[in-house]
């Protein structure tokens, strides 16, 4: 079966590997209580997002990047700025790769390990927003 | 007190064996890096303190959030002068630590120093012990009698141990449970006991340090019995009325994997010991006697914190903050307050600990320059536990800022922990020990 997305935060040994015997869950919810079958992170918008990040990044342009602190939430395990050590270096990808690598993880296409736990805890804004602010570090 | 009876098991899933992978070696990491001509400019200006720091931060403790504040108040704070002030110039890291008492990590190897926080971000260090800390003047006097201030100080000088009546010294039932000399005895005891003897392990009651801890030493240790100390067993006593995380897990390692070695007792509380027979008397009667007793007493906010007044949660045990910047709610504009030390939703543990330290950090920064802290924080918890000697689970844990509590509210889907355990999982440990350290440290 051939992967959505290339799968380049994993290889595909990891990946297949930590797909795994699945997952216990305290619950199939996300964080407004709506099942997480349908999609939970169509709320918001490109176009909103672009403004409020647009809006966020004029207000406080020079000391707080947009999407800086929601990134950094990476770095513990793809080392500081998403530069190394640990896992998959982040830093050099554009953001659409990672934010749909992102989107798959918190799809369960790509099985149930930590990285689909990870990605399920987010908001689709915040998706885009740490995946733009990656895509800043080369 | 009764043997626990585990209602759901989860699926016992009975991992094939494979080969060892090591979750050793150096740890240190390689930090950041820019090679492009303004990043080196960068790099070298944050490299020195600032002359002329637009701000000034203390940060008592050193640990995973103090270190890692410290690193991202250079990094992302304009000319602020950070001053790391710890006891200790060596940082020994709980993390990994119950495996030096099977033998499998020295305690030298979990030894992390702040030479390149120092020589990489400009950190001022100051070492020696604590004496007071004025919160409304935001100064802190070291026992040398040295006074230092600045705009804010920030704690993070994690837990101190509730003292245990008849326990004189703390060294004859161990806890290991900040890393060090405590370890180190209880290695030796454990390596001193003749096949056949009995190891008991007490869980105190919530909230302590780093909750899947001592469920995961009771499987490690239970492993290493079976393999180096045949016909020996360990009886878990915890303190709580049932395993506190990661159940499905836990429960199976307990009752199956390990069932022929280990014992579980739920709502077991120490009273006081008898340190000489090594015995250890419940709270409502009962006692047991063992050859090494691997002892963790209840947790609390250092003693400096009770004394200044800080330590206002948790029946005085621990300090409420505000989790939007870690303001203390008993002096919000001088002092914050992170990891272990503090009140929060969230677990007591070195990964978590150090994104609290990067949104203290980042509000700090947008405070300096006249804004207000993110409205919408995310943190994020992640960790392994070894089941046994060679194979590992993982547990995740994600909180989102709910602004009607107050408080980082966990999302239950992005929660859970792995099904089963495997060789896999232990050497992702070891490379996230790695990046997580680096992090930190580096």
């Amino acid at each position: 079966m051939q992967p959505v997305h290339q799968s380049f935060l994993i290889s595909e040994s990891q990946a297949a590997r930590r797909r795994g015997p699945g997952v216990h869950s305290e619950s199939l919810t996300d964080r407004e209580g709506n099942p997480t079958k349908t999609h939970p992170r169509a709320w918001l918008t490109a176009a909103s997002l672009l403004a409020s990040t647009l809006a966020v990044g004029a207000a406080q342009a020079q000391t707080t990047p947009a999407g800086r602190l929601l990134a950094s939430n990476c770095f513990q395990c793809h080392g500081t700025n998403g530069k190394g050590p640990g896992f998959e270096k982040l830093a050099g990808r554009s953001a659409k790769e990672i934010y749909e690598k992102l989107v798959s993880f918190a799809s369960g296409k790509e099985g149930n390990g930590l990285m689909a736990k990870h990605a399920m805890g987010y908001t689709d804004a915040q998706m885009q927003s740490l995946s733009a602010w990656l895509a800043t570090q080369k | 007190m009764d043997r626990r009876l585990f209602l759901s098991l989860g699926s016992a899933w009975a991992a094939s064996m494979m080969s060892g992978c090591g979750g050793g070696g150096s740890d240190g990491a390689d930090g950041i890096s820019d090679s492009s001509a303004t990043g080196a400019q960068r790099m070298q200006a944050l490299a020195a303190s600032p002359v002329n720091p637009k701000a000034r931060v203390i940060v008592v403790g050193g640990g995973m959030a103090g270190a890692t504040f410290a690193k991202y108040m250079r990094l992302w704070g304009d000319m602020v002068e950070v001053t790391l002030v710890d006891r200790s110039s060596v940082y020994t890291s709980n993390i990994m630590s119950s495996m030096v008492l099977t033998g499998q990590r020295t305690l030298a190897s979990l030894n992390y120093t702040y030479t390149t926080l120092i020589s990489k971000y400009g950190i001022k260090t100051e070492f020696g012990e604590v004496k007071a800390i004025d919160p409304v003047t935001a100064t802190v006097t070291m026992a040398s009698g040295k006074v230092l201030t600045a705009d804010r100080v920030v704690l993070a000088p994690g837990v101190e141990f509730d003292p245990v009546l008849g326990l004189t010294d703390p060294l004859q039932m161990p806890h290991a449970w900040k890393a060090g000399p405590q370890t180190t005895a209880l290695a030796s005891q454990l390596s001193a006991m003749k096949a056949g003897g009995t190891v008991v392990l007490t869980i105190p009651k919530a909230p302590y340090r780093c909750p899947p801890g001592p469920y995961e030493r009771a499987c490690l240790l239970a492993d290493w019995l079976k393999a180096r100390k045949k016909g020996s067993k360990i009886i878990v006593l915890d303190a709580n009325p049932d395993i506190l995380v990661e159940k499905d897990n836990f429960s199976s390692a307990f009752l199956g994997l390990h069932g022929s070695v280990l014992e579980y007792h739920n709502n077991v509380e120490i009273d006081h010991v008898d340190a000489a027979t090594r015995t250890l008397y419940f709270v409502g009667g009962g006692s047991l006697s063992a050859n090494v007793v691997n002892l963790i007493p209840r947790q609390r906010a250092v003693a400096l914190m009770q004394a200044t007044g800080l330590a206002n949660a948790t029946e005085g045990r621990f300090a409420a903050v505000n989790v939007l910047d870690y303001s203390s709610t008993a002096a919000p504009t001088k002092v914050h307050v992170l990891g272990d030390a503090s009140a929060t939703t969230q677990p007591k543990a070195g990964h978590i600990a150090n994104q609290e330290a990067k949104v203290c950090a980042d509000a700090l920064t947008r405070i300096f320059a006249g804004g207000s802290p993110d409205p919408a924080p995310a943190t994020n918890s992640s960790c392994f536990s070894t089941i046994t000697m060679k194979q590992a689970s993982w547990l995740h844990s994600f909180f989102q800022y709910d602004p009607v509590t107050g408080t980082m509210k966990g999302v239950p889907a992005g929660s859970g922990a792995s099904a089963g355990w495997d060789s896999d999982g232990f050497q992702d440990m070891g490379i996230w020990f790695k990046a997580l350290m680096g992090d930190s440290f580096a």
